[in-house]
């Protein structure tokens, strides 16, 4: 069930009723059942899956957390970890080092044809077991207490608002609003609501406005014009972020409404002045579990290897950040472009300290911005082609713009979806430089009178409605 | 929380009403090739694939007859109607439930009866669609012109080579030229050749042709037929489907149906691509069609 | 305790590169420019290397301060 289809409207629609008319102490309990449901919508073998990891996990954390002897504290630790890498690595790696391995051995003279599992993916795998890995380490540092109660822990996993695109919340956050009763907030449900139609909006009218013109580029590689690559390659930075951060709009909004709040996952990523600022404005969530459970130990570990320690943890964090995206060699490489670029930018601070004082703070700043946004532009075209030298061969081919291409944009039958992709996310990009200035995070609370206040519900859901592009394109995240 | 639903539906009023307006003011011309199937009424109606699509004109086939008119041409193309889920639910929503002396033409077409290995789903046209009445079809519109703004930027144009009427007839006109026909028979015929192979008379089609031939039963007179194509694609295909006709009888006895196979006659008609009956031949054969169920 | 800040005070001078830090147990990484999680890194492998003593990751967690730093090395001299 995509969050921004008709069936999911009329199952919020009524979980929403439903869960107001409850008693306050039952709400969370619909909120459970509604989350099964929901899971079951998509693959109900696999409820099996998450049911078992759940209760491993809830189990083992408590025992780890009773037991008093570090050891075994240790071990029950262990083996929850280890068994959701495990379940992860299976369902989403088997198949790709399989493959792999295969084609080593060929290219050794040696033919082995190995089962691949063709069972699929289960929904969220890769944002559930993350979940479930940072809570149980939570509780052996002591930063959280074991949760007792199974099915606030379930619905911490399973909460469904979050669970196929994130953001992975942490257990500090997410756990104890749980426990508290949430009541009905006029302002805080209706924030809620603009939120999602928010997302929707940016889903709909730009992400998937401007697949059109990512596609043209990245599905044919070979047969497009210099400025149908430039295009699309822009353009394929803010589909990627309207896409995700709408879908991440749609899940926040839906949690508000009942009463929670979810982690931010993007904070204008845009104005990000260098690489380090940039990974903690976008895909938030991911990147603070990589640092609070994969880099603090390593850098730590690494300390008296001073500099290069640091470098090193970058290096093993970031390309595993990559990996988590998928099974494939230009995930690999995606990683690996970043830790170089965090690197190379740690390893450069003397000198960059030494030019922000000795230039201008403005061209500074904006030539930050830029250097950093077309860096992060560079790794994008990598992710999104179907490996290196294609990515490569795209970005060559910018400076072969020939006349014609003018003509398809500004004149031809795309002119006025052209035009609609620029002045949407000109939209976006406003909407967000004013909600910073005003607001925190969204809330939407125009301080207009409530005519233009309700002019501007209504023109959002118009545009929705009228401009929308509603194609069958699934959520780019929702394969992890 | 009442007061929430309330404006929220005060706030989609206008783009409610503005796609009321739109598609009162800008469908009339050419929107696709199912658009007049859908909106158009018949209390008759003809029930297949593009080979009954394109190959009869209604009001031409009910003529002088005493069943209950006008006829509506309701066939689509293989892949969105074969006989399954979706074009069952598609037709009892079409049917006028106040019909008790229709006449239904259900067309056998071995490939609306048989599956390949691949997605067994039906094809969203028609599974998706909830309405099936009323002019506009504000539903069909919003589903099928994607963004919704490009209808008006359609500006009423016509095709010029496919003018769908209203009784639902699909009337294609491509060069009758007959060397290029014959090349496009030749060049369907190849394709066909490699693609048959990997089908196989689907038993769930069948029993989706069942329930649709009891359900239209109850509303007239149903008649079965297969209509002719060019001699070396029926050939093919009945080399493929060797069982075909075997099957269709049985389910004619059971049904206590008949069925005409008009193929035996295909040298009599010309076809535009080796597949679909030419200007002259529709005419021909839906006179054909007019004799036969006047007569029986 | 003032030995320990008197120990400390060259360290944080030379790993976050300023040398007007006045060293207090309330002093925490946001009082401080460069005091980052990378240098905050080097900062403790000096801190180990200065007093002797090994640090467990358990024992950084949850440090705030200074103050929290110092007792933790206190603990670890005896």
């Amino acid at each position: 069930m995509a969050l921004n289809s008709i069936h999911y409207l009329f199952f919020l629609s009524i979980v929403f009723v439903l869960y107001f008319l409850l008693p306050g102490k039952q709400r969370w309990k619909l909120l459970l059942a509604a989350s099964v449901y929901f899971y079951c919508t998509f693959d109900v073998k696999f409820l099996v899956l998450i049911a078992f990891s759940i209760f491993t996990s809830f189990f083992l954390t408590i025992k780890s957390e009773e037991s008093a002897d570090q050891s075994k504290k240790k071990l029950y630790l262990h083996m929850v970890v280890w068994s959701n890498v495990l379940i992860l690595c299976v369902f989403k790696y088997y198949n790709f080092f399989v493959e792999s391995a295969v084609d080593l051995f060929v290219s050794m003279g040696l033919h082995i044809s190995p089962t691949l599992i063709q069972i699929g993916m289960p929904i969220g795998l890769s944002f559930y077991t993350f979940q479930i890995i940072g809570y149980s380490l939570d509780v052996y540092y002591d930063v959280s207490k074991a949760e007792r109660n199974l099915g606030i822990y379930s619905l911490y996993i399973l909460f469904f608002p979050k669970l196929i695109s994130g953001p992975i919340e942490q257990s500090q956050n997410l756990l104890p609003q749980l426990h508290k009763e949430q009541n009905f907030d006029y302002n805080r449900v209706t924030s809620g609501i603009k939120l999602i139609a928010w997302g929707v909006f940016k889903k709909v009218c730009i992400a998937d406005r401007l697949s059109v013109f990512v596609d043209t580029v990245f599905s044919s590689p070979e047969s497009h014009g210099g400025l149908q690559a430039i295009v699309g390659c822009y353009f394929l930075v803010f589909m990627v972020y309207a896409d995700f951060s709408g879908y991440t709009d749609m899940a926040v909004g839906t949690a508000r409404i009942f009463g929670f709040d979810l982690i931010r996952n993007f904070n204008r990523p845009f104005i990000s002045q260098n690489l380090t600022e940039f990974w903690k404005r976008w895909h938030i969530s991911l990147y603070a579990w990589f640092y609070e459970y994969i880099y603090n130990p390593l850098s730590f570990s690494f300390r008296s290897l001073k500099k290069w320690g640091i470098v090193l943890a970058i290096f093993i964090t970031i390309t595993l950040s990559g990996i988590w995206h998928g099974a494939g060699m230009k995930f690999i490489i995606y990683g690996l472009l970043n830790s170089l670029g965090l690197s190379i930018e740690y390893l450069l601070t003397p000198f960059r300290v030494k030019m922000r004082k000795s230039i201008s703070p403005v061209i500074y700043k904006y030539c930050s911005i830029f250097i950093t946004f077309h860096f992060f532009l560079f790794c994008l075209i990598v992710f999104e082609s179907d490996n290196f030298k294609e990515a490569l061969s795209i970005i060559k081919s910018f400076s072969k713009i020939n006349i014609h291409e003018v003509g398809w944009y500004l004149f031809g039958d795309n002119k006025i979806e052209f035009i609609l992709a620029f002045v949407f996310v000109f939209i976006l990009l406003g909407m967000e430089y004013w909600q910073a200035k005003t607001d925190n995070y969204l809330s939407f609370h125009l301080k207009l009178p409530y005519l233009v206040r309700w002019t501007v519900y209504s023109a959002v859901i118009f545009i929705v409605v009228y401009f929308g592009v509603f194609k069958t394109s699934e959520f780019v995240y929702a394969q992890f | 929380m009442l007061k929430i639903f309330a404006k929220i539906l005060l706030f989609v009023l206008p783009a409610a009403i503005a796609v009321v307006i739109t598609g009162n003011n800008f469908s009339q011309g050419f929107i696709d090739y199912h658009y007049t199937k859908i909106t158009g009424e018949g209390k008759s109606l003809v029930i297949g694939t593009s080979r009954a699509s394109q190959g009869i004109i209604p009001n031409m086939v009910i003529q002088g007859s005493n069943y209950d008119g006008p006829m509506l041409n309701f066939a689509f193309t293989t892949y969105n109607s074969p006989y399954d889920e979706g074009y069952y639910y598609a037709i009892e929503k079409k049917l006028n439930p106040s019909v008790k002396n229709g006449i239904f033409i259900l067309e056998i077409d071995p490939l609306a009866i048989a599956d390949n290995k691949k997605d067994k789903s039906p094809s969203k046209l028609l599974s998706q669609q909830w309405i099936f009445h009323g002019n506009p079809n504000y539903e069909y519109l919003y589903r099928n012109i994607n963004p919704f703004y490009t209808l008006i930027l359609r500006n009423n144009e016509s095709n010029p080579n496919c003018i769908p009427n209203k009784d639902g007839w699909l009337k294609i006109i491509l060069s009758e030229d007959s060397v290029q026909a014959r090349e496009r028979g030749i060049s369907k015929l190849n394709t066909l050749e490699q693609t048959l192979p990997s089908y196989k008379i689907s038993p769930r089609k069948i029993a989706w042709l069942e329930k649709t031939i009891s359900l239209l039963k109850q509303h007239g007179k149903v008649i079965l037929i297969r209509i002719p194509a060019w001699k070396p694609i029926i050939d093919a295909e009945n080399k493929n489907f060797t069982a075909l006709n075997q099957i269709v009888l049985k389910i004619c006895k059971s049904y206590n149906v008949r069925y005409f196979d008009f193929t035996p006659f295909s040298q009599k008609y010309k076809y535009i691509d080796g597949n679909h009956l030419d200007g002259t031949s529709v005419k021909l054969f839906s006179k054909e069609l007019n004799r036969l169920i006047l007569s029986n | 305790m003032e030995e320990i800040i008197t120990r400390l005070t060259p360290i944080l001078h030379r790993v976050f590169e300023n040398n007007t830090i006045v060293v207090t147990p309330e002093l925490a990484a946001r009082d401080v420019e460069n005091w980052t999680s990378m240098t905050n890194v080097i900062f403790i492998a000096e801190v180990e290397n200065e007093f002797k003593i090994k640090f467990h990751f358990r024992d950084v967690m949850g440090l705030k301060n200074i103050g929290d730093l110092i007792k933790i090395i206190q603990k670890k001299i005896s």
